[in-house]
């Protein structure tokens, strides 16, 4: 389907025409979706999906084009007007665009997948999932009141060819399982969420059994329905893993991806500053094993690098793609993601981390005489001023370093930066979650970090 | 691609799948282009033009439901072989009862405009640099981000049952943010939006207002805490409903016991001065259609009226499990790609108005809250939710002070019985329609 002459063909005349960079994107997608209530199947979808998309540069303005149902006149259609456009927005802007250019390469990238998810059929995928819910009913036949469980997979080629002699394959897979529970007892209303993944294929079950998943989502929701509702105010708190990555990621990570940064985000007036202690680092990396952003090239042809974004306490870069890259004269770190070919690739997280220390997570609770633990999140978002509110569906009370009654209806707010200076233990655990992240257009992120401690921490919850 | 077209290919894949043993089957054709013009970075940046074309089948076998979908046209062969192993991979629903059958399609005014259909991603770049230029007229205002994105959608539906439908339709969504930045100071994204059907958005209001709104936002201080009443924008009550009140109407949710109103209906539950209407007909609303995505006819249905609860929203599906009938409310939100589930169309607020500053200088202590963040964390059955406020302002005797770190927690079904007042300015945002809204006795956390 990716015909690489006509390819080749499409580039040269976009720069005989005045182009100063081009690039095509192509994909090929294959994914099945499942979708169960309780025990009623509500979805089985099987989708294919098959386009391209040109993305020119002329006189300093992007213009992007794309098709899914192609032949050469429509390919050549596309880049008249993609040209067409960025010759019409590049009349109006105020700075122009600049970006960076590499080295040739040509590279193919196999997916490294253990079970090829295509290989097995859908009805093989049903009764796994089946098997969660019924699972579910069986060790939570007194509380458990609907389970519903949305199951992904997909299996991607992509093809990139730019005018900087950049062609690229790449194969990616994603699986993706998350499950919603409600319970119920005398009257009050609990929900829990459980999200996994892996890019390695068909190996969700392998990874989290189904009587792991269960077991997780009814300890939660046991948890909420014995709970008592938290003292709003300012309290320590010990942050688990998964709350650690949701706050680094949501909280920090996009004031730190360069578009954001430069257009104003807290942080932009504080690189190369102090922000927090010495435990505090904080990376993007496209290489942890199994990560859902762990990929060896970005969706503008950039080899994907480790971004350092705090290094003990000082804030040392952002995320980049090629444009803001230029802009701030550093080399891109291969951040550029696009959800489909037929849309513009945007500065997304991948992999973003607290990197361990060297505290017991025992010791983190230790002295603290009233407090929160903070074991997992339900959802999290942040602003641009650098405030975040995230909501915590798993939480205990901390009395005299002991972890006592379980919270429900809790979330935590504040300002990130200050957070992050809070922050005076790192324990030694690491484990990532698996996630999408929603910026305009869906990405799959992993985001994690080990347990950690902060002196004081804003806790929302009914007055 | 031409309106023929679309009903041929849907015509040709149904004819296809009941050849190779379907029971059922139903095609959603879907033709998008989307032209637009992007502000990123403090500067107009990219121009696209984006054209999208696939089919959506649902093929039923033995009761057994599959969805397949596939971009581009032509392989209707291997559409249909998908559809019917997909179909075999699910499992029996006892419960199926057919796709629609052929009904009267209403008449609908204001959601397709020629122009519209054919404007140059010039006039759009123009647009966008007389926003850009309001912008600059503003002292310590920073543009973030914006676009003004034109869709030209046609879509065919053909199914089994006799149902052969296909409309045409324009879209206009607009938007502005800002931040205003003074003495080391940023203030929230400020942020507006602009749906339209027939016509460009007026981008110099627009950015007029995200400008005020910016610079009004400076200077912020601590609020108090408290319960107090609380002034939302339509844009920050449709965060909260989304993930509330609109869940608990879906008739899904009440099928499912989800709903926070199951068995309510014909029961008061807010004040009798409110009523809510999902109005599928109304002239140019963003949602409006002559039919829904499986190709029921849209309708005018009365959720709340005086206060009581009259009716839930439905696709034919679960209309009929609940023992009701559509509301016309089943809605593809991804094209072809998706499934048709249970949405509101345009929902219009109904409670008595009064002019925005007279609500505000009649308030002695209270909020105005422009956005609302983590409103998708709420709990869409009990309706509790706690969310961060930011833009917002304190009220005091009428005066409007910038605050920061304030959060909002409550019951929003509870709330629904604390509405007062509502502004005459109305405007709609994506599904509702309404003005700022002023609710009583709002729990604030600092």
């Amino acid at each position: 389907m990716f015909d690489e002459d006509l390819v080749e063909r499409i580039i040269n005349k976009a720069m005989d025409l005045g182009a100063s960079f081009v690039e095509v994107r192509g994909e090929d997608k294959d994914i099945t979706r499942i979708e169960i209530q309780d025990r009623t199947v509500k979805s089985v979808i099987s989708g294919h999906v098959e386009g391209m998309s040109i993305r020119v540069l002329y006189n300093g303005a992007w213009g992007f084009s794309a098709v899914n149902f192609y032949s050469k006149e429509r390919v050549e259609r596309a880049l008249m007007e993609a040209l067409k456009a960025a010759k019409k927005a590049s009349e109006k802007i105020r700075e122009p665009v600049r970006i960076v250019e590499l080295q040739s390469v040509k590279d193919v990238v196999r997916a490294d997948v253990v079970t090829d998810p295509r290989d097995i059929s859908p009805s093989d995928k049903v009764v796994d999932v089946r098997r969660l819910h019924n699972i579910a009913f069986n060790i939570g036949k007194d509380v458990l009141k609907t389970i519903r469980t949305d199951y992904m997979d997909m299996y991607v080629k992509e093809y990139y060819v730019s005018s900087d002699s950049r062609y690229i394959v790449q194969e990616r897979c994603i699986t993706w399982l998350r499950s919603w529970a409600t319970g119920k007892m005398r009257g009050i209303v609990a929900v829990a969420r459980e999200e996994v993944g892996s890019t390695r294929g068909y190996v969700i079950f392998e990874k989290w059994n189904q009587e792991k998943i269960a077991k997780r989502l009814l300890d939660i929701i046991n948890g909420q329905l014995n709970a008592t509702t938290p003292k709003g105010g300012r309290f320590p708190a010990v942050l688990g893993p998964n709350v650690v990555g949701t706050f680094v990621h949501e909280a920090f990570g996009h004031l730190a991806e360069a578009d954001l940064a430069l257009s104003g985000s807290a942080i932009m007036d504080k690189i190369g500053k102090k922000i927090a202690s010495e435990k505090v680092t904080i990376v993007d990396d496209p290489g942890i094993p199994d990560g859902y952003g762990t990929f060896k090239y970005d969706h503008e042809g950039v080899e994907t690098k480790r971004a350092i974004l705090i290094e003990k306490g000082v804030i040392k870069g952002l995320m980049h793609n090629r444009e803001t890259a230029r802009k701030m004269g550093v080399e891109p770190t291969g951040n550029a993601r696009a959800e489909n070919y037929d849309v513009l690739p945007l500065i997304r997280m991948r992999n973003t981390v607290l990197l361990r220390g060297d505290y017991e997570v025992d010791e983190l609770f230790e002295g603290i005489k009233f407090g929160y633990y903070l074991k997992s999140f339900r959802g999290g978002q942040a602003n641009l001023d650098g405030t975040f509110q995230v909501g915590i569906q798993e939480a205990y009370e901390i009395v005299n370093g002991e972890i006592g009654r379980p919270v429900r209806n809790m979330s935590i707010s504040g300002n990130t930066l200050e957070t992050l200076g809070m922050v005076n233990a790192v324990a030694k655990d690491f484990e990532i979650d698996y996630g999408r992240c929603g910026k305009g257009q869906l990405a799959f992120v992993s985001s994690g970090g080990p347990h950690i401690r902060v002196r004081s921490l804003t806790i929302g919850g009914r007055l | 691609m031409n309106r023929e077209e679309l009903l041929n290919i849907g015509n040709k894949v149904v004819e296809r799948s009941l050849k190779l043993g379907a029971d059922e089957a139903e095609a959603y054709i879907s033709w998008t282009l989307r032209k637009s013009i992007s502000m990123y970075m403090g500067s107009i940046r990219a121009a696209q033009s984006v054209e999208d074309f696939g089919i959506g089948l649902r093929t039923v076998k033995d009761k057994k439901i599959g969805f397949v979908y596939s971009s581009g046209g032509g392989k209707v062969d291997e559409i249909a072989a998908r559809g019917i192993s997909i179909a075999n991979a699910s499992k029996k629903d006892n419960k199926w009862h057919g796709f629609p059958t052929r009904s009267d399609i209403p008449e609908v005014k204001g959601t397709f405009n020629e122009y519209i259909s054919e404007v140059t991603l010039d006039k759009l770049a123009e647009l966008m640099h007389v926003g850009m230029k309001v912008i600059e007229e503003y002292k310590d205002i920073f543009p973030v981000a914006g676009e003004i994105s034109i869709y030209h959608v046609k879509r065919a539906i053909v199914n089994s049952n006799g149902v052969e439908l296909e409309d045409n339709g324009t879209y206009a969504i607009s938007y502005l943010e800002v931040v205003a930045r003074k003495e080391g100071y940023t203030t929230p994204v400020c942020f507006d939006v602009v749906y339209e059907r027939t016509r460009l958005p007026n981008i110099e209001e627009l950015a007029r207002t995200v400008c005020k709104k910016a610079l009004e936002s400076l200077k912020p201080i601590k609020a108090e805490k408290g319960i107090m009443p609380v002034v939302l924008s339509p844009l920050a009550l449709e965060e909260l409903m989304t993930y509330t009140f609109y869940e608990s109407i879906n008739a899904e949710n009440v099928y499912r016991g989800r709903s926070y109103y199951m068995g309510k209906l014909g029961s008061q539950i807010c004040s009798e001065h409110i009523s809510v209407i999902d109005d599928g007909l109304m002239n140019g609303g963003f949602f409006t259609a002559p039919f829904d995505d499986e190709g029921i006819p849209h309708k005018k249905t009365v959720i709340v009226e005086r206060g009581v609860l009259k009716n839930y929203i439905s696709d034919s599906y679960y209309g009929r499990l609940i023992g009701r009938e559509s509301t016309g409310n089943a809605l593809r939100t991804r094209s072809y790609k998706a499934l048709p589930t249970i949405n509101p169309t345009n929902i219009v607020l109904k409670v008595p108005s009064a002019d925005l500053d007279d609500i505000i200088n009649d308030i002695k202590q209270g909020l105005l809250v422009e956005h609302v963040e983590g409103a998708h964390s709420s709990n869409p059955e009990s309706g509790e939710f706690s969310v961060v406020a930011a833009p917002a302002w304190i009220i005091h005797n009428g005066k409007l002070r910038a605050i920061r770190g304030t959060m909002l927690s409550g019951n929003f079904y509870e709330l629904m019985n604390k509405i007062e007042l509502m502004s005459k300015d109305i405007k709609q945002v994506s599904h509702l329609i309404a003005g700022y809204v002023m609710f009583n006795e709002v729990h604030v956390i600092v």
